[in-house]
């Protein structure tokens, strides 16, 4: 397994663990004592681990040492530039589910911080697809070699 | 001109149209206070028949020997989409930050005005990777011959 392929992994795991724990906060939250915001702070605390990423997964060092190849190099392109195309698909989607949701009439409302939500759940999701991406290229690559 | 230049031209002239158009809807809704029915109707018309000139315009080669694209037309193209994520990553913190100022962190907007700010966020976008690729190509030529 490759730098790429393992900080794939990491991403993965940390996203998916950030929402468990994050519902898992809310909801035993909710059952104890009512709603309110103190368990959406497990959602930056988890994600910040995503900040460790060049710490935990140093480049290795020494002109002998090789980062990545050409094909590393195109199959994080790929799959960068599909997390993007994803990333507008779901952005534009999401925008006309809230239009749905919310009601159609001109007095239905959101409160502003919406958008930066919708940025951030955007932004993750695009990490995700990059990933998952990035892994199956990789999986598929290594059956067609064996 | 290539596959890519004539996709990105076609985005441009789009994404201008569309933002005029924005432009005039907000005029009409706000300074004149009235809805000119049938100037929106040619507007959205014309808007659909340079989607579908887009399509038409991108399916249709010119020649049969016609080339997709080149590593250097997917270098381009990768670039022109780190320019794009980057200015999105901007607009999209600007429009908050505005958002926070006007309607203030507790304050409400309308549906359809998160929806046109998404979709205004997405042309721009398209905006930027149009121009990006034709900057890089030189705006004219098939090599970007001046």
């Amino acid at each position: 397994m490759n730098r790429y392929q393992k900080l794939a992994w990491f991403n993965l795991i940390v996203i998916t663990a950030t929402i468990i724990i994050t519902t898992t906060a809310i909801a035993i939250e909710i059952h104890i004592r009512g709603y309110s915001t103190i368990g959406w702070w497990c959602f930056p605390a988890i994600l910040a681990l995503l900040k460790f990423k060049p710490f935990m997964f140093k480049k290795p060092q020494g002109q002998d040492k090789v980062i990545c190849d050409e094909r590393d190099t195109l199959i994080v392109k790929r799959a960068s530039s599909f997390a993007y195309t994803t990333f507008w698909w779901v952005f534009i989607v999401s925008s006309f589910a809230v239009h749905i949701f919310m009601g159609m009439g001109p007095k239905s409302s959101v409160p502003t911080i919406t958008l930066p939500l919708m940025a951030v759940g955007g932004a993750l999701f695009m990490v995700i697809v990059c990933s998952v991406a990035i892994l199956v290229q990789y999986g598929r690559r290594d059956k067609n070699h064996e | 001109m290539n596959k890519t230049q004539k996709s990105a031209w076609c985005g441009l002239v789009v994404t201008l149209t569309f933002l005029l158009l924005c432009l005039f809807l907000f005029i009409e809704l706000t300074i004149l206070k009235k809805m000119f029915f049938f100037m929106n109707l040619l507007g959205a018309t014309l808007l659909f028949g340079l989607l579908v000139a887009w399509v038409i315009f991108i399916c249709k080669k010119q020649s049969p020997t016609e080339v997709e694209t080149d590593e250097r037309d997917k270098l381009i193209q990768t670039r022109a989409i780190v320019a794009s994520f980057i200015s999105v990553g901007i607009l999209i913190a600007l429009t908050c930050l505005i958002l926070r100022f006007i309607v203030g962190i507790s304050g409400t907007i309308a549906v359809w005005e998160l929806t046109l700010i998404n979709f205004l966020i997405f042309e721009v976008a398209l905006l930027v990777y149009s121009v990006a690729i034709l900057v890089q190509y030189g705006w004219r030529g098939k090599d970007g011959e001046k």
